[in-house]
């Protein structure tokens, strides 16, 4: 009896293992995944420019779409990754559009000087935002951000000339390139943005893959490790600020210039919400977060387009549906599905080095789901301020009691 | 002088609702109601259209829907969301959500203009030199009415008491018999009624669209932060400061700045005293 289940279990046993040790063989797996992180992009940004080249509608779509992505993954930089719920980011993407608008036709500056001092301008508003409210929890300073944004909409609206008043600012001048007009609408507007988008897409990903990005994720699950590894939260925090800011810059450039005619009434609570909405539908703090959530949102306003006017509805049931069903998005159900595919049941981020002594924080940080963990210290006290062993005290922390 | 009080103080009636609800919430669910804005819009334009012909009719019923509404909003976005374990800030998402979709209920059944009540007691009175509406008084009498009530509700009733219990700590509450499940729901209710009612007050002195939702929606969680989001006494304070704060804007700086008069209020108060101007070791401990 006892040798016939030694046997079965001598048959399982390498049944089980030898799927891992042939999915982990070498690193070849990763070499191309991190290629096409790279080549994808840009690839996606071709392929829809020539698909859409010949509709005028589609085109728009496309176009509107590919600046939706870029003020998305800035929300997704600062919120996805560093958890920082900064809702004044639209009134940033806003003052990016007039900022520029106002330069060329006030001080007659070219279309790309005026663009680089908007996103410098914006990124410095950004920063300036960050410093009072340091030291508030995310619910404070989602209601000093929103009233921040708020605040300089109602100033923004009073001086005329930056933003027409209420009427809103015509005969946006389009920007040339070497003698071309890049007029919004057409197809080399489009492939503007596009150039736009994949440097954006590519900086994206090397902050996703760099230390950068662990900090921000560090600073978005426990700001004390940061500082107890030596890096400063407050600058981090800055940073997540400044760059966020100057890429929902870039976007609102890119908008008034696509539009040709914007007003404030454009960068308005709806607008704040279908942000929201996309950054969070489409998963945030997962690099392909914003990519996903933009697509779920043009479907969605294609919807609200055809059954009229129902943009409210969709948007409020979307909101609701995401925060009840979904965890980590539509990126984090593919993550989900690719590593159950793959196997892969650990790591949810494979582009990391082995051996980082971040991986561990990370690993156990940016899954939300997946299997339940615990983290269980037992005879632990603190002296000095380091930890040491003792027998008085204990803690648990897992799913179950984590109120987030 | 006489004006620029009155004027204060009915801008403070119509804040003292919206404040009281969004720190009832806060105190008993950890949720800021982002929906805040949408509740108001739609009261103003329910209370317009129900009471065109029967004033009180419409106060009534308007009433009532607030009540179901705070609860259909802890029923359907709130509820099931903790239940699930979404952090804080998925909580106010989704009050946002539900602020949306209260938005476009008001925009399809009411149409999205700009909605007035009729005034419940018409006419003026003349104080000293300064004239106003009968109606601007009666509102400041019934914002002190309605937080004498809600003190009395809160501080000498056993609900009150229950209710205080359930917001510092539902399972040890329940460990003692109270339902804290239901005493939640109460909140909500309770908190439904209050942003209604300072939504019809906004409705009957000036009007209501569904474009100010976002500015009825900052004036309310500006003035539940510059007071303290833990008392009903720091609510109070904090509606009175803020409705002070935007009055003397108008009087003395630039007319029109309401917004950013708040937003400097906010930050010095969340500079200098990030708790709130009215917390205190005593008032803090109750709802």
């Amino acid at each position: 009896m006892s040798s016939t289940v030694n046997e079965s279990e001598a048959d399982l046993a390498p049944r089980l293992r030898r799927p891992r040790t042939v999915k982990r063989g070498g690193g070849r797996a990763g070499i191309p995944r991190s290629w096409a992180h790279v080549v994808g992009p840009p690839l996606i940004l071709l392929v829809v420019g020539l698909a859409t080249s010949g509709n005028e509608y589609y085109l728009h779509l496309a176009t509107a779409a590919a600046i939706a992505y870029i003020l998305t993954a800035s929300f997704n930089l600062i919120y996805g990754y560093g958890g920082i719920f900064n809702l004044s980011i639209i009134i940033t993407y806003g003052l990016g559009a007039f900022t520029s608008v106002w330069l060329e036709v006030r001080f007659g500056m070219s279309f790309w000087l005026a663009t680089l001092v908007a996103i410098l301008v914006t990124a410095a508003l950004s920063v300036l935002i960050a410093l009072p409210s340091s030291t508030l929890n995310e619910l404070f300073l989602a209601i000093q951000t929103l009233a921040f944004a708020l605040a300089l909409a109602e100033v923004l609206s009073q001086w005329d000339e930056f933003t027409g008043g209420t009427v809103g600012i015509y005969l946006i001048p389009s920007p040339s390139f070497f003698g071309t007009d890049l007029i919004g609408g057409l197809p080399a507007f489009y492939w503007l943005t596009a150039v736009a988008v994949g440097l954006v897409a590519e900086l994206m990903r090397r902050i996703h893959r760099s230390g950068v990005g662990r900090r921000l994720v560090a600073l978005r699950e426990g700001p004390r490790v940061l500082a107890s590894v030596g890096v400063s939260p407050a600058s981090t925090r800055l940073l997540a600020f400044g760059l966020a800011g100057a890429m929902a810059g870039l976007a609102g450039v890119l908008f008034a210039h696509f539009q040709m005619v914007i007003e404030l009434e454009t960068f308005n609570f709806n607008r704040l919400a279908a942000l929201l909405l996309a950054t969070i539908l489409g998963g945030a703090g997962f690099l392909y977060g914003p990519l996903f959530g933009v697509l779920a949102l043009v479907v969605m306003d294609e919807l609200s387009l055809a059954t009229s006017q129902a943009q409210d509805l969709i948007y409020g049931i979307g909101v609701l549906v995401l925060v009840l069903a979904t965890r980590g998005g539509i990126a984090g159900a593919v993550d989900r599905v690719v590593r159950r595919l793959s196997g892969r049941h650990r790591g949810p981020e494979p582009e990391l080095s082995e051996g980082d002594p971040t991986t561990s924080i990370e690993a156990v940080a940016a899954v939300p789901t997946g299997p339940p963990r615990a983290l269980e210290v037992r005879d632990l006290r603190v002296a000095f301020g380091a930890p040491w062993p003792s027998t008085t005290s204990a803690w648990w922390c897992g799913p179950a009691r984590s109120s987030g | 002088m006489i004006s620029l009080a009155i004027t204060a103080l009915s801008m403070t009636a119509v804040l003292v609702p919206l404040v009281i609800s969004v720190s009832l919430l806060f105190r008993v669910s950890g949720v800021v109601n982002f929906g805040t804005g949408g509740f108001c819009v739609f009261a103003g334009a329910a209370c317009a259209t129900w009471g065109a012909s029967n004033a009180l009719l419409g106060v009534v019923a308007t009433l009532l829907a607030g009540a179901v509404l705070g609860a259909v909003c802890y029923l359907i976005a709130i509820y099931p969301a903790q239940r699930q374990g979404v952090p804080a800030i998925g909580l106010t998402l989704a009050t946002l959500g539900f602020g949306l979709l209260l938005t476009f209920l008001t925009r399809t059944w009411f149409g999205g203009e700009p909605s007035i009540v009729q005034p419940w007691i018409p006419g003026s009175v003349t104080i000293g030199d300064y004239q106003t509406a009968r109606q601007r008084l009666l509102v400041i009498v019934l914002a002190a009415l309605l937080v004498g009530l809600l003190y009395l509700l809160f501080d000498r009733t056993l609900i009150g008491r229950a209710l205080t219990a359930v917001a510092h700590d539902p399972e040890l509450a329940g460990m003692y018999g109270i339902r804290a499940r239901r005493f939640e729901v109460l909140a909500w209710v309770v908190s439904g009624v209050c942003v209604i009612i300072g939504g019809m007050f906004q409705a009957t002195l000036a009007s209501v669209s569904v474009d100010v939702a976002p500015t009825l929606l900052v004036y309310a969680l500006v003035g539940a932060v510059i007071g303290g989001l833990g008392s009903l006494f720091g609510a109070v304070g904090g509606a009175l400061i803020a409705g002070i704060g935007m009055t003397l804007t108008d009087e003395y700086l630039q007319a029109g700045y309401h917004l950013t008069a708040l937003f400097v209020i906010l930050s010095l108060v969340l500079v200098v005293r990030p708790q709130g101007l009215f917390t205190f070791r005593g008032t803090a401990e109750r709802v």
